[in-house]
């Protein structure tokens, strides 16, 4: 590397690096007294509901003061209590008395908590002792809490009753909202169910006493001592954990779902895991934050959409409230179309996809976006270099109507007029897109929600080229609860993409367009037999009706015609069935069947090709025209899936499953990485539905109460239809696109480890990814094979894929978090010798994907000021400062060849990002 | 205060970091070389001049010309008349006819067979096409003193595909002999000739243009260096192709504009239109082809180029660089620099 570069982009780390230490002390310098001045310091705030830890915490950080306690007693203990302008010292006692605790000063800045009549010097120092030899630390603050519920008596019971029902709500105890997906686990059977999306739950145990455990992400942990002797009903409410404000919005999942759930290859992702990792140019972006879970890769920087295990782009459906995403892709594919502000749930199906799911054979991508605040008005937002973010939520009718709107845009375009290069300084990115989402609660029973999304993106290259695109998605959903097993959730989605790709060129300028509009409507109905079992079965069906492909002139001086391609149409159906239960303690399975089926309607002229020859436009022996609507061909076919989990202990299990999925459309892209004009082709006479016969097998198990997770998963993947292309092929406009195009056979195989510390001072992952992704043409004719018939390395094959993510939380308000990802390089196809035609030297290139771009490795760090959890109401702030491609390695997104100064073939590499970058962003919730 | 100190980071770093952009290294690379195959380098004119052949072997990456000739080789031309002429090797590797001797006419279908080595290859019938005609050619000063070059096509209004065009680009300047030198033959003026380079192919599918237009493609940029100071023309060679040489040619377009950017399509092999007879799936590169070809020429003036000055080749009046090249002197020491001047020159 250039020295002088080196010197340069340390120069900068050590600048901001030193810039960041002088904002820190000049930020805190306002609210951290000096010990001389603690009695002088004010204590504001409400803190009513929260528990004392935390209160210490917040102390402990805002005023440099040392809490010794008894980790054992002084959890146990909450505050509800409200401060405005009060002494230090005074604050603390009020604080304590009304729990009969009492403080001692070790020295001015080191204060000893405990009981009052446990309290005098002597145990004062007992405890000091503690806390210096590092026996005593500070406790999980997710301590649960404790109730107690009964229910009839043991002499009441009937001898001949086998169980009785333990049922009822469970709420947030702040908004009273209900609580979806939190788990109630009987410890003593093991026996467990979850929360439904109206927050009900029931249970069904033999008649005796148990310790029911109620967890949920972002409540602290509820330990219920339940008397059941009879049928018994119960709303209950869940305290919110205060130090994970933004948890309230991430995943439900209980602690051990790794290992309890049946399915395996499940990700949930949490925001805040997501936010907490080091970003590019300092956005959190959720597709990155996916990219660090084993075995989802990208072809690299900038590049759209994401690789499971090695599949292409579309092989994932990626849905946002069920309304699917085309194009995931800001601005090329830095950052993604999800905002961060409104997820609710993120859920990826990486290995066993439910019956629920089809159409796509790698993945399913589930994003829930959470509700408005039914209660209060709230609004979040974010300040960043590339682009900004506001988010407003709130009742329209306080408990019965919700509204969350989020708007993003981006300002990116004055980092490219810094740029000294021409092409980029005359170059253009620009996007927005908003999010808006009403629900309604129509009754106790029924929920109604609609969703809307559009994203618009510019970019242009110099003043030669450049593209346009546009998602539009509206999905309704609608949930009615008819009895407490029954239930349903209807869906209807309409979605559109449009893309277009414009040149500049005076009389040749054009501008080429084409899009994909989705009609879905969906049915779903639970039933839940007991806790042990459960029902869905559910009909599907999704129109495509893809725009035609059209040709314009760009410019008033193109002399460009106007031409047009019409697409075919198609209509996807499915039918479902999905169940989940056990079969003994340790043995639970589920189990699906789908069956879908695929309609290609016209119109469409379709060519017939001679027999027993490469399909070229030359061998064209006939053709049929089909009028707007007529079927043109048909597919369909049965779709299985099976799971099943061995649970070996409550904290280690054994899992296995079987998939198999049809996908009927196809992106036809044959870059690099996916441009946003490739174009979504359904299948028909010529193009073959994609199938996958997926099998996995995995391990998991936790230590520590879950503090540890460890899970090792193998799978194998079967598949054909895959489409490849013949060499260099013209994709857009051509009406004979299946010329272009070959059918493939593929398999894929691999290992995922993956072991995580989930919470405490350092936190994070660790996942290692072995995996291939090979491809096989089969036909007779050379110029209809790809390496004479052998397999290749498909696109996405990177064999070796490392991630770590690290997270200390030094203290309740600063952390700091280092990211580093190693894969292989991505396949390439080399060069085996030049040759001259025409005064043109031109390099051979016979073997497809034969060399390999150099290995891509990279270290991001970030360091965030968390201001916000000091208190939960009002303006509340965080920063974060981050560096991207921290040793500034020049990874290559590709390896090409070119000529040189000296008029000879040369071989050089593109890195989209050479340099070390620098970020800050700024974030607000009120 | 401390919030300057935020606005600052906010926007001063960013900057800073945008002064590195994406970045394009060469890399050490050791592929391992195939076998040598068969390339075919054979173009016909409809003009009554030399046609020529070449066959060459592929050879290993990095170099610049001078690929194995293949030597020996027996070339034949047939029509669809049933004419038939053998080519002769004039040069190792090089195989020519004479076109009077079998004019080259266009509607007419040409095959080519070749035998080497023992092996039979037979092009696929290749009939030329019509000229398109191309029209006067002009040019527009942009940014950075660049000269950009148009060529002028008129779409046949009823000619439904096509027409398929490509483009040869070549310079010539002039280039006199400088007032200092001695002993100074001021008749002493030089016309030499320079190329674009391989990485210029443009190519034009009229398809898609309205019928009965004018199309005015853009075909060359070249920046205005000392080569501009006297008088600069642009030669401009256009073929009309087939609608399969078309499609081979701007296959290598593609492979040439290769960048590593997220729009290069990947790269591969290019099967011309040969094929070994006795083995289909024998890789043969290269492609034949018929082409007829019309020549237009632009002239750029220094005078043109203002308000952007340029300085001559040999420094400006009273301002003689030094040393003095020697070839402002004797100019015939430049490559490709001829005494002759060329029949379009005005």
């Amino acid at each position: 590397m250039n020295k002088a570069l080196l010197l340069r982009n340390y120069c900068l780390f050590a600048l901001i690096t030193l810039l960041s230490h002088t904002l820190s002390a000049q930020e805190t310098s306002d609210t951290i007294p000096s010990p001389t001045t603690i009695d002088e310091a004010l204590v504001n705030g409400d803190y009513r509901g929260i528990s004392l830890v935390d209160l210490l915490s917040i102390w402990q950080e805002r005023f440099g003061v040392k809490f010794y306690f008894d980790p054992e007693i002084i959890p146990q203990y909450k505050v509800y209590i409200q401060f405005k302008d009060d002494q230090f010292y005074p604050a603390l006692r009020k604080a304590l008395e009304g729990n009969n605790l009492a403080f001692s000063l070790l020295n001015k800045t080191t204060v000893v908590i405990a009981p009052r009549q446990s309290l005098n010097k002597e145990y004062a120092l007992k405890i000091a002792a503690e806390w210096e030899a590092g026996r005593y630390t500070w406790p999980d603050r997710n301590l649960a809490t404790e109730m107690s519920l009964s229910f009839g008596t043991a002499s009441g019971v009937n001898p001949t009753t086998k169980t009785v029902n333990f049922k009822g709500k469970l709420f947030d105890e702040q908004n009273k909202e209900p609580i979806i997906g939190a788990t109630l686990m009987a410890q003593e059977l093991q026996q467990g169910t979850a929360t439904d999306v109206d927050g009900r739950f029931l249970l069904s145990l033999p008649p005796g006493k148990y310790q029911v455990q109620v967890q949920s992400v972002g409540y602290r942990n509820l330990n219920i001592s339940l008397e059941l002797y009879r049928d018994g009903q119960s709303e209950i409410g869940l305290e919110q954990f205060v130090m994970s404000l933004e948890e309230v919005i991430v995943s439900a999942k209980h602690a051990d779902a790794n290992v309890r759930n049946t399915q395996i290859g499940v990700e949930n992702l949490s925001v805040k895991t997501i936010r907490e990792l080091p970003s590019l140019l300092g956005e959190p972006d959720l597709i990155k934050g996916l990219e660090t879970l084993a075995g989802v890769s990208t072809v690299g920087e900038g590049a759209a959409g994401f690789n499971v295990r090695g599949g292409n782009i579309d092989q994932n459906l990626v849905l946002q409230d069920g309304a699917p995403f085309y194009n995931t892709a800001h601005a090329l594919g830095f950052y993604s179309v999800f905002n961060t502000d409104v997820i609710g749930n993120v859920t990826l199906y990486k290995g066993a996809i439910p019956a629920q799911f089809g159409g796509r054979t790698s993945s399913v991508l589930d994003v829930q976006l959470r509700d408005g605040n039914f209660q209060e008005y709230h609004g979040s937002g974010g300040i960043g270099i590339a682009y900004s973010r506001l988010s407003i939520e709130g009742p329209i009718w306080r408990n019965k109507v919700s509204a969350l709107l989020a708007v993003r845009g981006s300002y990116s375009n004055w980092m490219l007029r810094t740029v000294r290069q021409y092409e980029i300084r005359n170059s253009a990115v620009n996007f927005y897109d908003f999010t808006g989402k009403i629900s309604i609660r129509l009754n106790d029973r029924q929920n109604l929600s609609l969703t809307a999304f559009q994203g618009s993106d510019y970019f242009r290259y110099s003043r030669e080229f450049g593209y346009e695109w546009v998602t539009q998605n509206l999905a309704l959903n609608w949930n009615i609860i008819f009895s407490e097993r029954f239930s349903s959730s209807f869906k209807a989605v309409a979605g559109k993409y449009n893309s277009s790709l414009f040149e500049d060129a005076a009389t040749t300028g054009s501008r080429l367009s084409n899009g994909l509009s989705n009609l879905t409507l969906r049915e779903t109905v639970f039933f839940q037999q007991n806790t042990d079992w459960q029902w869905m079965a559910g009909v599907e069906a999704t129109r495509y009706t893809p725009e035609d492909e059209t040709l314009e002139p760009y410019g008033s001086t193109s002399t460009v015609a106007t031409a047009s391609l019409p697409k075919d149409k198609g209509d996807e159906w499915a039918v479902f069935l999905q169940t989940e239960g056990k079969i003994s303690k340790n043995l639970a399975f589920a189990a699906g069947m789908r069956y879908s089926g695929f309609i290609q309607r016209g119109p469409r002229s379709v060519y017939t090709y001679e027999e027993g020859r490469p399909k070229e436009v030359s061998t064209i022996i006939g053709v049929t025209d089909f009028a707007d609507g007529e079927i043109i061909q048909q597919y369909s076919g049965w779709e299985p899936r099976v799971s099943l989990k061995w649970e070996i202990s409550p904290r280690q299990s054994l899992k296995a499953s079987y998939n198999l999925i049809r996908q009927y459309i196809h992106l036809i892209s044959n870059t690099a990485a996916a441009t946003p004009i490739d174009l979504w082709q359904v299948s028909g006479r010529h193009i073959r539905p994609q199938l996958a016969h997926v099998y996995s097998l995995g391990y998991f198990q936790n230590f520590q109460k879950n503090l540890w997770q460890l899970s090792l998963e193998v799978y194998y993947k079967d598949l054909d239809g895959i489409l490849s292309y013949k060499e260099i092929p013209k994709l857009l406009l051509n009406e004979y696109l299946e010329t272009e195009l070959l059918s493939a056979a593929g398999k894929a195989y691999g290992a995922e480890l993956s072991i995580k510390k989930t919470s405490g001072r350092w936190s994070g992952q660790f996942s290692y990814a072995f995996s291939r992704s090979l491809l096989q043409t089969r036909d007779a004719y050379p110029v209809e094979t790809v390496n004479e018939g052998a397999w290749f390395p498909s696109n996405f094959d990177q064999p070796h894929q490392i991630n770590l993510t690290l997270k200390r939380q030094v203290n309740p308000v600063h952390s700091f978090s280092v990211n580093f990802t190693y894969r292989t390089g991505r396949p390439f196809t080399t060069a085996e010798a030049g040759y001259s035609v025409g005064g043109v030297v031109i390099s051979n290139y016979s073997q497809r994907n034969e060399g390999r771009i150099p290995d891509y490795h990279r270290l991001d760090i970030s360091y965030t000021v968390d201001k916000s959890v000091a208190k939960e109401k009002g303006f509340r702030s965080n920063f974060s400062f981050s560096i991207y491609n921290m040793y500034a390695r020049r990874n290559a997104f590709s390896v090409f060849y070119k000529r040189n100064p000296f008029n000879q073939q040369q071989v050089y590499r593109l890195a989209v990002i050479g340099t070390a970058l620098p970020a800050i962003s700024y974030n607000v919730i009120f | 205060m401390h919030h300057f100190r935020f606005l600052y980071l906010l926007f001063f770093l960013p900057a800073s970091c945008m002064m590195f952009p994406s970045c394009i290294d060469a890399l050490e690379f050791s592929p391992t070389e195939g076998e040598p195959l068969l390339v075919v380098d054979g173009k016909l004119t409809t003009s009554s001049g030399v046609q020529t052949l070449k066959l060459t072997k592929t050879a290993a990456l990095g170099r610049s010309s001078n690929f194995p000739p293949v030597i020996g080789a027996q070339v034949t031309l047939r029509d669809d008349l049933g004419g038939a002429i053998t080519y002769t090797e004039t040069e190792p590797g090089t195989y020519q006819f004479n076109g009077s001797d079998f004019p080259i006419r266009s509607g007419r279908t040409y095959v080519l067979n070749i035998e080497t080595e023992g092996k039979r290859y037979e092009s696929k019938p290749e009939t030329i096409p019509e000229s398109a005609g191309a029209e006067d050619s002009f040019f527009t000063v942009g940014n950075q003193k660049s000269v950009y070059v148009y060529a002028s096509v008129p779409i046949p209004e009823n000619q439904q595909q096509g027409p398929f065009l490509k483009w040869r680009l070549n310079t010539v300047f002039q280039l006199g002999e400088f007032f200092f030198c001695y002993p100074l033959d001021p008749t002493n003026v030089c016309y030499v000739t320079g190329d674009f380079g391989n990485q210029l192919l443009p190519l034009l599918d009229c398809s898609l243009l309205a019928r009965g237009e004018t199309a005015r493609p853009f075909v060359a940029v070249k920046e205005a260096d000392r080569t501009f100071g006297e008088v600069m023309f642009f030669n401009l060679y256009m073929e009309t192709l087939t609608p399969e040489a078309y499609k081979y040619w701007n296959k290598v377009s593609l492979l040439l504009s290769q960048s590593g950017s997220f729009f290069d399509a990947p790269p591969g092999a290019i099967r011309g239109n040969m094929a070994n007879i006795d083995n289909p799936e024998e890789l043969v590169l290269g492609y034949f082809y018929a082409a007829p070809e019309d020549t237009t020429h632009v002239k750029v003036l220094a005078s043109d180029l203002l308000p952007y000055e340029i300085n001559p080749y040999c420094g400006a009046p009273g301002f003689p660089p030094f040393p003095l090249p020697t070839e402002c002197c004797t100019c015939t020491l430049l490559p490709n620099a001829t005494l002759e001047k060329p029949t379009y020159w005005y």
